[in-house]
């Protein structure tokens, strides 16, 4: 079991830190006496078969740590495999090391624990992997521009997805939907942040004309629980979000204690009022790729539908590329939520991809469409030199 | 017939309105009585628990954070065991005068009575006009209280970019443009300079004679030890927790089993005992293991070792890392006297700028040094630093008061030094 001619897989040992160079998903150099308390840590409470998996790749003629593939698992359904392969190697032998250990996971994945998908994350295109992944029937899903910082320049990130045969048989082929054009628009804002203190309420990072950013405050957990369980439109995969008072602000002063942070999250507030109205955030911000995934959420059905969202996104993505200096921002929305979409495409975003089976949903299995935006197409704007839109890569 | 009115509402009484001029509004503000660090439409008093509310204005972060959070902060700083200690660092929240607004911040450094430095934040909603505006006033209130009624011997004044107002101001209070680090700093999307202007106070320019001027290095210049190109492994050749490889160093993880903090130990007491000083062996350990080892990820340091022995022969950190900024500060100590001179410390430094730029996507990397240290100012020279200026009657040394020097490197042109020289 997961064991090749060339390479297999086991769980990190405490020794492991010794070497954590070759094999760390972590892009800071930690000490050894760091990675071992991460180790065991991860041993103890992580490292469950059905949630999150990390095994350190070898190669079996000499034992010695190669890389590493780290496996989330979703309901026993979907899994996402993230492989490293030693970064001090070339690209083709990092190449080599990955596809073999890939393919020695999603096989073990689909025979054994009977997954129906498995979304495969790389830096770059190889031959080799794609080769590797063809054993199994699938496709690029998504591929995002210039999301890595590797040897110095970006990378776009490629994902891979496979699907277990059985299951297309039983399912049919998983869908391959099409959101429009994938051509690059040119980003188009409709609001300009405001930068002046003629207009400022205290606690705004950022004002349009009709919203600002600010932090959440302490009392209006409160409102959005009960919000929540007033809330009368169903459209998410997984049904209307509860929360309750305690976590909702809990969870804000936890993401704003971590230094440097990797979610940052903002109410969204009416001007006139200053009423909480939403919540915006730029989440799993990596701060050596300089990417970011953003997330929304409007609390009531009266505030959906009216542009608030558009001008919340102006700013916080305004805030991310300017202020944040990131390079790309992600969105995932999901293919029952046609509206987010033609919102995202408004704004700029162009569509990367899709990740199909990824929720259940009413009508069956349901997918996400992937998009992604830059700092170089959002800032054009500001300098007037909107180049003419290019197609996408793919 | 109705006749006029006796009293109008207050908001139709144009003529009040007019009489409520802006010395009207400053006799109400809460500076009215304050007797220092008030100047002609802004006044800067003590942070106090309640600012948490605005610190989007104040707090040199981009991040939100709410309200308890930052009082949980405030808190920490301000429940000192002695008062005196806050004179040595302080946070002085700049307010407008004609409705008592924040519009900003300076932190306030003094050191050993002698040298004072001033880092002011600007609200960052603050337009490019209003921003330089702010900035003049913070220099024309500050540097006079620093200089006159602190008697400090000299003082420093952080700005971001340059601007001709801001010059003017300084020369006209007889300070002079100290340091300046180019592309340090992102401000609304664009990358800036950040610059230091230093003040000096006027008796002891009399006693001790004018200081020397700061040297700003030609931004085209030659490079006579570039970085060679990235080195990667093929196999089994590089020790497995190398992190960058050149021809005769590594730099690695630090590893306490391995004796690194031991050999770090012994040469501090080597080095120490040559001089006035005193080690504190648990107390040298702990700072380096806290500097190595942060939580924060504002540093991280490698071991220096040798690829024949993997002897590790000296330390090397980037610290002040800012992720937002993409800048940072780079520290190295090689111990022993038989490995300077080697051409270590600068394959060490090729190395770790590997790091800092290829790695962790640093924009700009910069360093200070004393003036006496040549072999350092050789050292960063021959890589291609820049000389960004220096802060005049920093340190003491035999000579009296001797200048801090500053280089920056940019990473494009340490790339571009290795792509065109480096074989």
């Amino acid at each position: 079991m997961l064991q090749s001619s060339a390479v297999f897989l086991r769980l990190p040992l405490p020794a492991d830190a010794k070497c954590s160079v070759v094999w760390d998903h972590c892009d800071l150099s930690e000490s050894v006496e760091r990675v071992e308390a991460r180790i065991a840590r991860w041993l103890k409470s992580a490292n469950d078969p059905q949630d999150a998996l990390l095994l350190v790749v070898c190669r079996r003629s000499n034992q010695r740590p190669v890389g590493s593939v780290r496996i989330r698992l979703d309901g026993a359904r979907f899994a996402r495999i993230e492989p490293v392969a030693d970064p001090r190697l070339d690209a083709d032998q990092r190449a080599t090391i990955i596809a073999e250990a890939v393919s020695l996971v999603v096989r073990w994945l689909f025979e054994e624990y009977s997954l129906m998908t498995a979304a495969i994350h790389t830096a770059g295109w190889h031959p080799l992997i794609e080769e590797a992944l063809s054993c199994w029937p699938g496709r690029r899903a998504y591929v995002l521009r210039q999301y890595l910082f590797v040897d110095g320049r970006y990378e776009d990130a490629h994902v891979w997805q496979v699907f277990d045969q059985a299951w297309i048989d039983r399912l049919g082929a998983p869908p391959w939907p099409d959101p429009g054009s994938r051509e690059l628009l040119p980003v188009r804002r409709k609001v300009t942040p405001i930068s002046t203190l003629s207009f400022r309420p205290p606690d705004a990072f950022a004002v349009g004309e009709r919203v600002h950013l600010r932090p959440f405050r302490k009392g209006e957990g409160d409102l959005v629980a009960r919000w929540s369980m007033e809330e009368s439109e169903d459209f998410r995969p997984n049904g209307r979000s509860i929360h309750t008072a305690h976590n909702y602000e809990a969870f804000h002063s936890r993401q704003a204690r971590v230094k440097p942070p990797a979610w940052l999250r903002f109410a969204v507030a009416l001007n006139e009022t200053g009423e909480l109205i939403g919540c915006n955030g730029l989440d799993m911000i990596s701060w050596v790729h300089r990417h970011a995934t953003s997330e929304v959420e409007y609390f009531r059905a009266e505030h959906r539908s009216k542009g608030y969202g558009t001008e919340s996104g102006t700013l916080i993505f305004d805030h991310g590329f300017k202020a944040l200096g990131l390079n790309s921002i992600t969105a995932f929305v999901s293919d029952r939520n046609e509206r987010s979409i033609a919102a995202s495409r408004k704004r700029g975003f162009r569509v990367a991809g899709y990740l199909a089976w990824r929720t259940f949903a009413s009508g069956g299995l349901g997918g996400y469409h992937v998009l992604d935006l830059l700092r170089s197409d959002w800032l054009a704007e500001d300098s007037g030199d909107l180049e003419k839109p290019q197609p996408a890569r793919e | 017939m109705a006749g006029a009115p006796d009293k109008l509402p207050e908001r139709f009484d144009l003529e009040k309105n007019e009489r409520d001029s802006m010395t009207d509004r400053h006799q109400r503000s809460r500076s009215v009585h304050q007797a220092f660090l008030v100047g002609e439409s802004l006044y800067f008093r003590p942070v106090e628990l309640s600012d948490a509310a605005s610190a989007a204005i104040w707090r040199p972060q981009p991040f939100p954070a709410p309200t308890e959070v930052i009082e949980e902060q405030l808190r920490q700083r301000l429940e000192l065991d002695d008062p005196d200690d806050l004179h040595e660092q302080m946070l002085l929240i700049a307010c407008r005068r004609d409705d008592d607004r924040p519009v900003g911040s300076v932190e306030t450094t003094s050191v050993g009575w002698r040298f004072g430095e001033l880092v002011p934040w600007i609200d960052p909603l603050a337009s490019a006009v209003e921003r330089a505006s702010l900035v003049d006033e913070f220099v024309r209130i500050l540097v006079p209280w620093m200089l006159d009624e602190r008697h400090m011997m000299t003082v420093t004044f952080h700005d971001i970019g340059m601007r001709q107002s801001t010059n003017r101001t300084a020369i006209e209070l007889g300070g002079r443009l100290a340091i300046r680090h180019r592309e340090a700093h992102l401000l609304a999307g664009k990358r800036s300079d950040t610059v230091e202007y230093q003040f000096f106070n006027k008796q002891w320019i009399e006693q001790l004679g004018p200081p020397p001027a700061p040297e700003f290095g030609e931004v085209k210049r030659h490079v006579a030890t570039p970085t060679q190109q990235r080195r990667t492994a093929s196999g089994t050749d590089w020790p497995d927790d190398a992190v960058v490889m050149g021809k005769h160093l590594h730099l690695r993880v630090l590893e306490t089993d391995r004796g690194d903090e031991q050999s770090s130990i012994e040469w501090a007491e080597e080095a120490f005992s040559t001089g006035d000083r005193l080690l504190n062996r648990h107390g040298y350990n702990h700072n380096r293991k806290k500097h190595a080892d942060p939580d924060s990820a504002e540093s991280v340091t490698l071991a220096v070792a040798l690829n024949e022995t993997d002897e590790m022969i000296g330390r090397i950190a980037l610290t002040v890392i800012s992720w937002v900024h993409q800048a940072a500060v780079i520290e190295r100590g090689i111990f022993r006297p038989h490995h300077h001179n080697t051409g270590f410390e600068i394959e060490a430094d090729h190395l770790l700028l590997e790091y800092a730029f290829d790695n962790l996507g640093m924009h700009v990397i910069t360093s200070l040094v004393a003036e006496a240290d040549s072999l350092s100012i050789t050292s960063l020279t021959q890589q291609g630093y820049r000389r960004a200026g220096s802060i005049a009657w920093d340190l003491l040394c035999e000579e009296g008061f001797c200048s801090s020097l500053s280089f920056d490197l940019l990473a494009e042109e340490w790339r571009s030094a290795r792509d065109t020289d480096g074989s």
